[in-house]
Protein backbone atom coordinates (compact mmCIF):
# COMPACT_ATOMS: atom_id res chain seq x y z
CA UNK A 1 0.00 0.00 0.00
CA UNK A 2 1.55 3.38 -0.84
CA UNK A 3 2.55 5.86 1.87
CA UNK A 4 -0.69 8.00 2.97
CA UNK A 5 0.58 11.31 2.98
CA UNK A 6 -3.09 12.74 3.76
CA UNK A 7 -2.98 11.19 7.27
CA UNK A 8 0.24 12.56 8.15
CA UNK A 9 -0.51 16.23 6.93
CA UNK A 10 -3.64 16.04 9.20
CA UNK A 11 -1.81 15.67 12.23
CA UNK A 12 0.01 19.12 11.67
CA UNK A 13 -1.97 21.99 12.67
CA UNK A 14 -0.04 24.37 10.66
CA UNK A 15 0.22 22.13 7.62
CA UNK A 16 -3.95 22.68 7.53
CA UNK A 17 -3.95 26.03 8.34
CA UNK A 18 -1.48 27.47 5.74
CA UNK A 19 -3.42 25.60 3.20
CA UNK A 20 -6.42 26.97 3.86
CA UNK A 21 -4.79 30.73 2.93
CA UNK A 22 -3.52 29.32 -0.22
CA UNK A 23 -0.57 27.64 -2.42
CA UNK A 24 2.03 26.10 0.33
CA UNK A 25 4.86 24.07 -0.07
CA UNK A 26 7.15 23.54 2.66
CA UNK A 27 10.04 22.43 1.30
CA UNK A 28 12.84 23.15 3.98
CA UNK A 29 12.36 20.24 6.41
CA UNK A 30 16.13 19.85 6.56
CA UNK A 31 16.57 23.21 8.38
CA UNK A 32 13.26 22.14 10.53
CA UNK A 33 10.16 19.72 10.25
CA UNK A 34 7.01 20.86 11.25
CA UNK A 35 5.21 19.58 14.46
CA UNK A 36 2.41 17.44 14.48
CA UNK A 37 -0.44 18.07 16.94
CA UNK A 38 0.63 15.28 19.20
CA UNK A 39 3.67 16.66 20.33
CA UNK A 40 2.60 20.08 20.60
CA UNK A 41 -0.49 18.80 22.98
CA UNK A 42 2.13 16.65 25.35
CA UNK A 43 4.03 19.56 25.89
CA UNK A 44 0.93 21.89 26.49
CA UNK A 45 -0.35 18.67 29.44
CA UNK A 46 3.16 18.66 30.77
CA UNK A 47 3.50 22.52 31.23
CA UNK A 48 0.01 22.63 32.43
CA UNK A 49 -0.18 18.90 34.77
CA UNK A 50 3.46 18.54 35.52
CA UNK A 51 5.42 21.58 35.64
CA UNK A 52 8.40 21.86 38.12
CA UNK A 53 12.03 21.61 37.73
CA UNK A 54 13.44 18.11 38.02
CA UNK A 55 15.87 16.05 40.82
CA UNK A 56 15.79 18.86 42.82
CA UNK A 57 12.21 18.93 44.60
CA UNK A 58 10.79 15.97 46.66
CA UNK A 59 6.83 17.45 46.27
CA UNK A 60 4.29 15.80 44.29
CA UNK A 61 5.07 18.45 41.04
CA UNK A 62 9.03 17.43 41.09
CA UNK A 63 8.67 13.45 41.19
CA UNK A 64 6.01 13.48 38.06
CA UNK A 65 8.07 16.01 36.31
CA UNK A 66 11.16 13.83 37.70
CA UNK A 67 9.72 11.27 35.91
CA UNK A 68 8.78 12.44 32.98
CA UNK A 69 12.25 13.57 31.78
CA UNK A 70 13.72 10.29 32.78
CA UNK A 71 11.33 8.83 30.90
CA UNK A 72 11.92 11.21 27.86
CA UNK A 73 15.61 9.82 27.87
CA UNK A 74 14.39 6.42 28.38
CA UNK A 75 12.67 7.09 25.19
CA UNK A 76 15.85 8.93 23.05
CA UNK A 77 17.70 5.39 23.88
CA UNK A 78 15.05 3.63 22.41
CA UNK A 79 14.87 5.27 19.47
CA UNK A 80 18.74 4.65 19.03
CA UNK A 81 18.50 1.28 19.95
CA UNK A 82 21.21 1.78 22.99
CA UNK A 83 20.17 -0.50 26.36
CA UNK A 84 21.54 2.26 28.88
CA UNK A 85 19.85 5.70 28.77
CA UNK A 86 22.54 7.03 30.90
CA UNK A 87 24.51 7.36 27.69
CA UNK A 88 21.76 10.19 26.40
CA UNK A 89 22.15 13.65 27.27
CA UNK A 90 20.18 16.03 26.84
CA UNK A 91 21.82 19.51 24.77
CA UNK A 92 19.95 22.61 23.23
CA UNK A 93 20.77 21.19 19.78
CA UNK A 94 23.25 19.59 17.34
CA UNK A 95 25.61 22.85 18.07
CA UNK A 96 25.60 22.73 21.21
CA UNK A 97 26.13 19.22 21.81
CA UNK A 98 29.27 19.31 19.32
CA UNK A 99 30.51 22.54 21.44
CA UNK A 100 29.72 20.11 24.98
CA UNK A 101 31.68 17.76 23.74
CA UNK A 102 34.57 19.53 21.72
CA UNK A 103 35.22 22.05 25.09
CA UNK A 104 34.76 18.54 27.24
CA UNK A 105 36.96 16.26 25.44
CA UNK A 106 39.33 19.51 24.41
CA UNK A 107 40.54 19.61 28.05
CA UNK A 108 42.00 16.08 27.31
CA UNK A 109 44.10 17.38 24.44
CA UNK A 110 47.58 17.85 24.17
CA UNK A 111 49.69 20.27 22.13
CA UNK A 112 49.81 18.33 18.62
CA UNK A 113 46.86 16.34 19.21
CA UNK A 114 44.96 16.13 15.83
CA UNK A 115 41.39 16.29 15.30
CA UNK A 116 40.24 15.65 12.08
CA UNK A 117 36.78 16.76 10.13
CA UNK A 118 35.90 17.06 6.46
CA UNK A 119 35.31 20.20 4.21
CA UNK A 120 31.65 18.92 3.97
CA UNK A 121 30.68 19.97 7.39
CA UNK A 122 27.92 21.87 8.61
CA UNK A 123 29.51 25.24 10.33
CA UNK A 124 28.16 23.67 13.81
CA UNK A 125 31.34 20.77 13.56
CA UNK A 126 34.00 23.32 11.98
CA UNK A 127 33.72 26.04 14.38
CA UNK A 128 33.65 24.36 17.92
CA UNK A 129 36.80 22.65 16.76
CA UNK A 130 38.43 25.35 15.61
CA UNK A 131 37.93 26.92 18.51
CA UNK A 132 39.86 24.17 20.25
CA UNK A 133 42.41 24.37 18.22
CA UNK A 134 43.19 27.90 18.99
CA UNK A 135 42.73 27.40 22.35
CA UNK A 136 44.79 24.36 22.73
CA UNK A 137 47.28 24.55 20.36
CA UNK A 138 45.80 20.93 18.20
CA UNK A 139 45.33 20.66 14.61
CA UNK A 140 42.38 20.32 12.96
CA UNK A 141 42.35 18.21 9.45
CA UNK A 142 40.13 18.03 6.79
CA UNK A 143 38.89 14.84 4.99
CA UNK A 144 38.65 16.13 1.38
CA UNK A 145 34.76 16.12 -0.42
CA UNK A 146 34.38 13.71 -3.97
CA UNK A 147 33.04 15.33 -7.30
CA UNK A 148 29.69 13.73 -5.93
CA UNK A 149 29.58 15.26 -2.78
CA UNK A 150 30.79 12.34 -0.49
CA UNK A 151 33.54 13.00 2.07
CA UNK A 152 36.43 10.84 0.73
CA UNK A 153 37.20 8.01 3.00
CA UNK A 154 39.81 6.59 0.85
CA UNK A 155 42.05 9.25 2.59
CA UNK A 156 41.18 8.27 6.24
CA UNK A 157 44.05 5.75 6.53
CA UNK A 158 46.37 8.46 5.66
CA UNK A 159 44.98 11.34 7.35
CA UNK A 160 43.91 9.33 10.51
CA UNK A 161 46.89 9.32 12.75
CA UNK A 162 47.99 8.12 16.27
CA UNK A 163 47.90 11.88 17.17
CA UNK A 164 44.48 11.75 16.11
CA UNK A 165 41.76 11.91 18.82
CA UNK A 166 38.69 11.74 17.40
CA UNK A 167 37.25 12.08 13.75
CA UNK A 168 34.19 14.15 13.72
CA UNK A 169 32.01 13.61 10.56
CA UNK A 170 28.85 14.09 9.58
CA UNK A 171 26.29 10.90 9.03
CA UNK A 172 24.66 12.70 5.92
CA UNK A 173 25.03 15.99 4.51
CA UNK A 174 22.85 18.70 4.38
CA UNK A 175 23.78 20.34 1.37
CA UNK A 176 24.29 16.83 -0.86
CA UNK A 177 22.12 14.73 0.58
CA UNK A 178 25.13 12.24 0.98
CA UNK A 179 25.17 9.31 3.48
CA UNK A 180 28.28 8.64 4.93
CA UNK A 181 29.41 4.92 5.01
CA UNK A 182 31.00 4.58 8.02
CA UNK A 183 32.09 0.73 8.49
CA UNK A 184 35.61 1.52 7.27
CA UNK A 185 35.79 4.72 9.08
CA UNK A 186 34.99 3.25 12.43
CA UNK A 187 37.23 0.48 12.34
CA UNK A 188 39.96 2.85 10.72
CA UNK A 189 39.69 5.39 13.92
CA UNK A 190 39.41 2.76 16.38
CA UNK A 191 42.51 1.01 15.04
CA UNK A 192 44.15 4.76 15.41
CA UNK A 193 43.13 4.38 19.16
CA UNK A 194 41.11 7.54 18.33
CA UNK A 195 36.72 8.33 18.81
CA UNK A 196 34.09 8.56 16.42
CA UNK A 197 31.72 11.42 16.48
CA UNK A 198 28.55 11.09 13.97
CA UNK A 199 26.46 14.58 13.41
CA UNK A 200 22.84 13.00 13.29
CA UNK A 201 21.22 15.99 12.23
CA UNK A 202 19.85 15.32 9.05
CA UNK A 203 20.11 10.89 9.36
CA UNK A 204 17.76 11.30 12.82
CA UNK A 205 14.46 12.34 11.34
CA UNK A 206 14.75 9.43 8.72
CA UNK A 207 13.45 6.73 12.01
CA UNK A 208 15.02 4.77 14.17
CA UNK A 209 19.00 4.53 14.02
CA UNK A 210 20.88 1.43 14.86
CA UNK A 211 24.00 3.38 16.79
CA UNK A 212 25.48 0.09 17.92
CA UNK A 213 25.44 -1.32 14.39
CA UNK A 214 27.10 1.94 13.31
CA UNK A 215 30.38 1.49 15.52
CA UNK A 216 30.41 4.97 16.44
CA UNK A 217 31.43 6.66 19.55
CA UNK A 218 29.43 9.80 20.13
CA UNK A 219 26.08 11.11 17.92
CA UNK A 220 24.00 13.63 17.87
CA UNK A 221 20.62 15.28 16.61
CA UNK A 222 18.38 18.12 17.31
CA UNK A 223 14.70 17.99 18.11
CA UNK A 224 13.79 19.81 15.27
CA UNK A 225 14.55 18.40 13.13
CA UNK A 226 12.82 14.98 14.03
CA UNK A 227 9.13 16.73 14.29
CA UNK A 228 9.84 17.91 17.95
CA UNK A 229 10.57 21.39 19.67
CA UNK A 230 13.39 23.77 19.64
CA UNK A 231 15.85 23.64 21.90
CA UNK A 232 16.51 20.43 22.90
CA UNK A 233 18.92 18.03 21.05
CA UNK A 234 20.57 15.26 22.00
CA UNK A 235 24.76 13.88 22.73
CA UNK A 236 25.05 10.39 22.91
CA UNK A 237 27.90 8.88 23.90
CA UNK A 238 29.56 5.38 24.88
CA UNK A 239 29.49 5.34 29.03
CA UNK A 240 33.11 4.35 29.31
CA UNK A 241 34.22 7.18 27.32
CA UNK A 242 31.61 9.86 29.18
CA UNK A 243 32.67 8.45 32.00
CA UNK A 244 36.50 9.36 31.38
CA UNK A 245 35.67 12.91 29.96
CA UNK A 246 35.87 15.96 32.63
CA UNK A 247 32.56 18.47 32.17
CA UNK A 248 33.52 21.65 30.77
CA UNK A 249 30.15 23.40 32.20
CA UNK A 250 29.25 23.49 35.47
CA UNK A 251 26.41 24.43 37.89
CA UNK A 252 23.69 23.06 39.34
CA UNK A 253 22.48 19.25 38.78
CA UNK A 254 26.20 18.11 37.59
CA UNK A 255 27.31 18.21 41.08
CA UNK A 256 28.47 14.98 43.45
CA UNK A 257 30.01 17.18 46.28
CA UNK A 258 30.77 21.16 46.45
CA UNK A 259 33.62 22.70 47.88
CA UNK A 260 35.35 25.87 48.52
CA UNK A 261 38.53 24.26 47.09
CA UNK A 262 37.64 21.54 45.18
CA UNK A 263 33.95 19.42 43.99
CA UNK A 264 33.47 16.48 42.38
CA UNK A 265 30.89 15.48 39.84
CA UNK A 266 28.41 13.39 38.93
CA UNK A 267 28.70 10.58 36.37
CA UNK A 268 27.13 10.95 32.70
CA UNK A 269 24.87 12.14 31.80
CA UNK A 270 24.32 14.27 34.69
CA UNK A 271 27.72 15.30 34.70
CA UNK A 272 27.30 17.11 31.22
CA UNK A 273 23.86 18.79 32.05
CA UNK A 274 24.53 22.07 34.31
CA UNK A 275 21.55 23.87 35.01
CA UNK A 276 18.10 23.13 34.73
CA UNK A 277 17.48 21.23 31.76
CA UNK A 278 15.10 21.68 29.23
CA UNK A 279 12.49 19.56 30.62
CA UNK A 280 9.27 20.52 28.33
CA UNK A 281 11.72 20.57 25.57
CA UNK A 282 12.75 16.52 26.26
CA UNK A 283 9.14 15.84 26.75
CA UNK A 284 8.12 17.00 23.30
CA UNK A 285 11.22 15.63 21.93
CA UNK A 286 10.04 12.13 23.35
CA UNK A 287 6.90 12.47 22.07
CA UNK A 288 8.18 13.12 18.58
CA UNK A 289 10.17 10.44 18.52
CA UNK A 290 7.26 8.14 19.50
CA UNK A 291 5.37 9.51 17.28
CA UNK A 292 7.75 9.20 14.42
CA UNK A 293 8.62 5.54 15.51
CA UNK A 294 5.09 5.10 15.09
CA UNK A 295 4.79 5.32 11.30
CA UNK A 296 5.39 3.74 8.63
CA UNK A 297 9.06 4.01 8.37
CA UNK A 298 9.69 1.58 5.11
CA UNK A 299 7.04 3.16 3.30
CA UNK A 300 7.86 6.84 4.11
CA UNK A 301 11.26 6.04 3.13
CA UNK A 302 10.00 4.49 -0.27
CA UNK A 303 7.89 7.99 -0.24
CA UNK A 304 10.63 10.35 -0.07
CA UNK A 305 13.31 9.12 -2.38
CA UNK A 306 10.54 8.70 -5.31
CA UNK A 307 9.61 12.59 -4.46
CA UNK A 308 13.22 12.94 -4.33
CA UNK A 309 14.03 11.31 -7.60
CA UNK A 310 11.42 13.45 -8.91
CA UNK A 311 12.94 16.54 -8.13
CA UNK A 312 16.45 15.51 -9.23
CA UNK A 313 15.00 14.85 -12.47
CA UNK A 314 12.90 17.34 -13.25
CA UNK A 315 15.49 19.71 -12.38
CA UNK A 316 18.01 18.13 -14.56
CA UNK A 317 15.35 18.06 -17.74
CA UNK A 318 14.53 21.76 -16.79
CA UNK A 319 17.78 23.70 -17.78
CA UNK A 320 20.81 22.88 -18.82
CA UNK A 321 22.38 25.73 -16.80
CA UNK A 322 20.95 23.68 -13.59
CA UNK A 323 23.73 21.73 -11.46
CA UNK A 324 22.60 19.39 -9.02
CA UNK A 325 25.16 19.01 -5.62
CA UNK A 326 25.59 15.21 -4.35
CA UNK A 327 25.18 11.71 -5.23
CA UNK A 328 24.22 10.87 -8.99
CA UNK A 329 20.53 10.11 -9.73
CA UNK A 330 19.57 6.33 -8.55
CA UNK A 331 21.89 6.90 -5.58
CA UNK A 332 21.08 6.55 -2.55
CA UNK A 333 20.98 9.91 -0.31
CA UNK A 334 18.55 12.51 1.90
CA UNK A 335 15.59 13.59 0.71
CA UNK A 336 16.78 16.41 -0.25
CA UNK A 337 18.24 18.36 -3.26
CA UNK A 338 20.55 21.29 -3.65
CA UNK A 339 21.23 22.82 -7.11
CA UNK A 340 23.04 26.05 -8.36
CA UNK A 341 21.34 27.60 -11.40
CA UNK A 342 24.28 29.25 -13.29
CA UNK A 343 24.09 33.13 -12.63
CA UNK A 344 21.21 33.09 -10.49
CA UNK A 345 21.30 33.68 -6.97
CA UNK A 346 19.96 31.34 -4.30
CA UNK A 347 17.81 34.03 -2.70
CA UNK A 348 16.60 35.18 -6.04
CA UNK A 349 15.26 31.82 -6.53
CA UNK A 350 13.93 31.44 -3.14
CA UNK A 351 12.09 34.61 -2.69
CA UNK A 352 10.60 34.18 -6.29
CA UNK A 353 9.55 30.35 -5.10
CA UNK A 354 7.65 31.86 -1.98
CA UNK A 355 6.15 34.75 -3.44
CA UNK A 356 4.68 33.41 -6.81
CA UNK A 357 4.42 29.84 -5.54
CA UNK A 358 4.25 29.72 -2.00
CA UNK A 359 6.98 27.30 -2.02
CA UNK A 360 9.50 27.19 0.78
CA UNK A 361 12.87 26.65 -0.20
CA UNK A 362 16.59 27.44 1.77
CA UNK A 363 19.25 29.06 -0.11
CA UNK A 364 22.85 30.73 0.63
CA UNK A 365 25.76 28.35 2.29
CA UNK A 366 23.29 26.39 4.30
CA UNK A 367 25.67 26.67 6.78
CA UNK A 368 28.35 25.11 4.81
CA UNK A 369 30.88 27.54 3.33
CA UNK A 370 33.77 25.51 3.09
CA UNK A 371 31.86 22.97 1.24
CA UNK A 372 30.54 25.33 -1.71
CA UNK A 373 33.96 26.76 -1.80
CA UNK A 374 35.16 23.35 -2.75
CA UNK A 375 32.18 23.55 -5.79
CA UNK A 376 33.57 27.45 -6.37
CA UNK A 377 29.82 28.57 -5.43
CA UNK A 378 28.60 31.25 -3.89
CA UNK A 379 25.03 29.59 -2.24
CA UNK A 380 22.55 27.11 -3.25
CA UNK A 381 19.35 26.35 -3.25
CA UNK A 382 18.17 23.51 -1.47
CA UNK A 383 14.54 21.75 -1.60
CA UNK A 384 14.22 19.00 1.33
CA UNK A 385 11.58 16.31 1.97
CA UNK A 386 9.39 15.69 4.82
CA UNK A 387 6.91 12.23 5.20
CA UNK A 388 4.02 14.98 4.71
CA UNK A 389 5.04 16.34 1.41
CA UNK A 390 3.36 14.83 -1.67
CA UNK A 391 3.41 14.75 -6.01
CA UNK A 392 1.02 18.52 -5.70
CA UNK A 393 4.50 20.10 -3.71
CA UNK A 394 6.68 18.36 -6.02
CA UNK A 395 4.74 19.73 -8.84
CA UNK A 396 5.09 23.35 -7.52
CA UNK A 397 8.57 23.46 -6.80
CA UNK A 398 9.06 21.76 -10.76
CA UNK A 399 6.57 24.48 -12.17
CA UNK A 400 7.38 27.19 -9.69
CA UNK A 401 11.19 26.43 -11.06
CA UNK A 402 10.34 26.89 -14.73
CA UNK A 403 8.82 30.44 -13.66
CA UNK A 404 11.56 31.51 -11.99
CA UNK A 405 14.12 30.62 -14.69
CA UNK A 406 11.96 32.62 -16.91
CA UNK A 407 11.18 35.65 -14.50
CA UNK A 408 14.98 35.68 -13.56
CA UNK A 409 16.36 35.66 -16.97
CA UNK B 1 2.00 34.39 -0.09
CA UNK B 2 3.42 37.57 0.15
CA UNK B 3 4.09 41.39 -1.58
CA UNK B 4 6.17 40.90 -5.25
CA UNK B 5 9.75 42.70 -4.28
CA UNK B 6 11.18 41.64 -7.94
CA UNK B 7 9.14 44.38 -9.96
CA UNK B 8 9.91 45.40 -13.20
CA UNK B 9 11.87 48.36 -12.01
CA UNK B 10 13.95 46.18 -9.81
CA UNK B 11 14.89 43.72 -11.98
CA UNK B 12 15.77 46.61 -14.17
CA UNK B 13 18.14 48.33 -12.00
CA UNK B 14 19.85 45.05 -10.93
CA UNK B 15 20.66 45.02 -14.82
CA UNK B 16 22.61 48.00 -15.09
CA UNK B 17 26.04 47.98 -15.90
CA UNK B 18 26.88 51.60 -16.00
CA UNK B 19 29.11 51.92 -12.77
CA UNK B 20 30.37 48.46 -12.38
CA UNK B 21 34.07 49.22 -13.41
CA UNK B 22 37.30 49.82 -11.66
CA UNK B 23 38.41 53.69 -11.03
CA UNK B 24 42.12 54.44 -12.66
CA UNK B 25 42.26 56.96 -9.74
CA UNK B 26 40.48 56.50 -6.52
CA UNK B 27 41.10 58.07 -3.02
CA UNK B 28 38.96 55.10 -1.09
CA UNK B 29 37.73 51.57 -1.36
CA UNK B 30 36.23 48.45 0.85
CA UNK B 31 34.64 45.45 0.71
CA UNK B 32 31.75 44.18 2.68
CA UNK B 33 29.87 40.58 1.97
CA UNK B 34 27.05 38.71 3.85
CA UNK B 35 27.95 35.95 5.22
CA UNK B 36 24.95 34.33 5.14
CA UNK B 37 24.30 34.51 1.23
CA UNK B 38 27.78 35.04 -0.04
CA UNK B 39 26.57 38.03 -1.45
CA UNK B 40 29.89 40.50 -1.81
CA UNK B 41 30.47 44.17 -3.18
CA UNK B 42 33.63 46.52 -3.91
CA UNK B 43 33.22 49.65 -3.76
CA UNK B 44 35.59 52.14 -5.25
CA UNK B 45 34.78 56.26 -5.23
CA UNK B 46 37.06 59.43 -6.35
CA UNK B 47 36.64 62.37 -3.77
CA UNK B 48 37.15 65.89 -3.90
CA UNK B 49 37.64 66.74 -0.24
CA UNK B 50 34.22 65.36 1.46
CA UNK B 51 32.03 64.98 -2.28
CA UNK B 52 31.80 61.70 -4.31
CA UNK B 53 33.49 62.30 -7.73
CA UNK B 54 32.31 59.05 -8.99
CA UNK B 55 32.03 55.79 -7.64
CA UNK B 56 32.55 52.48 -9.20
CA UNK B 57 31.63 48.95 -7.81
CA UNK B 58 31.82 45.05 -8.48
CA UNK B 59 29.36 43.27 -7.37
CA UNK B 60 28.37 39.33 -6.81
CA UNK B 61 25.03 38.97 -5.61
CA UNK B 62 21.06 39.06 -5.21
CA UNK B 63 18.77 40.67 -7.50
CA UNK B 64 18.34 43.34 -4.61
CA UNK B 65 21.99 43.60 -4.19
CA UNK B 66 22.56 44.64 -7.95
CA UNK B 67 19.99 46.85 -7.82
CA UNK B 68 20.77 48.70 -4.41
CA UNK B 69 24.57 48.77 -5.73
CA UNK B 70 23.46 50.00 -9.08
CA UNK B 71 21.33 52.89 -7.68
CA UNK B 72 23.60 53.76 -5.29
CA UNK B 73 26.65 54.29 -7.07
CA UNK B 74 24.51 56.46 -9.67
CA UNK B 75 23.09 58.81 -7.59
CA UNK B 76 26.70 58.80 -4.84
CA UNK B 77 27.76 61.55 -7.50
CA UNK B 78 27.68 65.09 -5.68
CA UNK B 79 27.14 63.82 -2.61
CA UNK B 80 28.77 64.83 0.55
CA UNK B 81 29.73 62.09 3.29
CA UNK B 82 27.77 63.25 5.46
CA UNK B 83 24.36 63.47 2.70
CA UNK B 84 25.40 60.14 2.19
CA UNK B 85 24.93 58.82 5.79
CA UNK B 86 21.75 60.42 5.96
CA UNK B 87 20.17 58.29 3.44
CA UNK B 88 21.71 55.43 4.58
CA UNK B 89 20.04 56.22 7.81
CA UNK B 90 16.69 56.93 6.33
CA UNK B 91 16.59 53.89 4.23
CA UNK B 92 17.54 51.74 6.98
CA UNK B 93 14.93 52.98 8.91
CA UNK B 94 12.19 53.01 5.83
CA UNK B 95 12.87 49.07 5.70
CA UNK B 96 12.46 48.58 9.25
CA UNK B 97 9.44 50.78 9.53
CA UNK B 98 6.16 49.36 9.56
CA UNK B 99 4.13 52.66 8.04
CA UNK B 100 2.76 51.76 4.67
CA UNK B 101 3.99 54.62 2.74
CA UNK B 102 6.50 54.33 0.12
CA UNK B 103 7.47 58.44 1.00
CA UNK B 104 9.07 57.32 4.16
CA UNK B 105 12.04 56.01 1.48
CA UNK B 106 14.34 58.27 0.63
CA UNK B 107 14.36 59.60 -3.66
CA UNK B 108 15.61 57.40 -5.50
CA UNK B 109 15.10 54.47 -3.23
CA UNK B 110 11.30 54.04 -3.18
CA UNK B 111 11.59 50.71 -5.25
CA UNK B 112 12.70 49.08 -2.35
CA UNK B 113 9.48 49.64 -0.46
CA UNK B 114 8.08 46.26 -1.06
CA UNK B 115 11.68 44.69 0.79
CA UNK B 116 10.24 45.80 4.18
CA UNK B 117 8.20 43.35 5.05
CA UNK B 118 11.42 40.97 3.73
CA UNK B 119 13.64 41.30 6.99
CA UNK B 120 16.24 39.16 6.24
CA UNK B 121 16.52 40.52 2.68
CA UNK B 122 17.08 44.21 3.61
CA UNK B 123 20.84 43.43 4.37
CA UNK B 124 20.63 42.77 0.64
CA UNK B 125 19.61 46.12 -0.19
CA UNK B 126 22.32 47.70 2.21
CA UNK B 127 25.01 45.85 1.60
CA UNK B 128 26.33 48.23 -0.95
CA UNK B 129 25.96 51.35 2.17
CA UNK B 130 27.88 49.00 4.13
CA UNK B 131 30.92 48.85 1.73
CA UNK B 132 30.40 52.50 0.79
CA UNK B 133 30.48 53.29 4.77
CA UNK B 134 33.39 51.18 5.33
CA UNK B 135 35.55 53.03 2.43
CA UNK B 136 34.64 56.72 4.07
CA UNK B 137 35.49 55.27 7.45
CA UNK B 138 38.35 54.16 6.58
CA UNK B 139 39.89 57.28 4.46
CA UNK B 140 38.74 59.89 7.39
CA UNK B 141 41.08 57.59 9.83
CA UNK B 142 43.54 57.07 7.28
CA UNK B 143 43.50 61.03 6.37
CA UNK B 144 43.37 61.78 10.12
CA UNK B 145 46.42 59.33 10.65
CA UNK B 146 48.43 62.08 8.21
CA UNK B 147 47.20 64.92 10.10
Amino acid sequence: MAFDTKISADEFSILRSFGKKGAFHYLDNAAMAQTPDCVINAMVEHDTTRRSNVKRGVHSLAEAATAAFEGARDTVARYLCVKDSDEIIFTSGTTAGINILAHSLGLMFERNDEILISQLEHHSNIIPWQIIQQRQGVRVRYLPVTSDGRINLERAEDLIKSRTKIVAVTHGSNVTGAITDVRNLARITHEKGAFLMLDGAQTAPGGPIDLPGLKADFYLFSGHKVFGPTGIGILWGRKEILEKIPPALGGGEMIQDVGLEKSTFLGPPHRFEAGTPPVTQAIGLAAALEWLSRQDITGMRNHLKRLTLRIMEGLSGLDNRINILGPEQGSERLPLVSFSVDGLHPHDICQVMNDRHGVALRGGFQCAQPLHVFYKLDGSTRASLAMYNNDKDVDAFLNGMEDCLKILR
Amino acid sequence: MSENIYHDQIIEWSKRTDHIASLKNFHCKATASNPLCGDRISVEMELNGDVIKSMAYQVKGCVLCKASSAVLAERARGLRFDDLNVIYSELDKALKSSADNPDSFPEGYRLFFPVRSHKSRHSCVLLPFNAVDKAISEYRASTLKEI
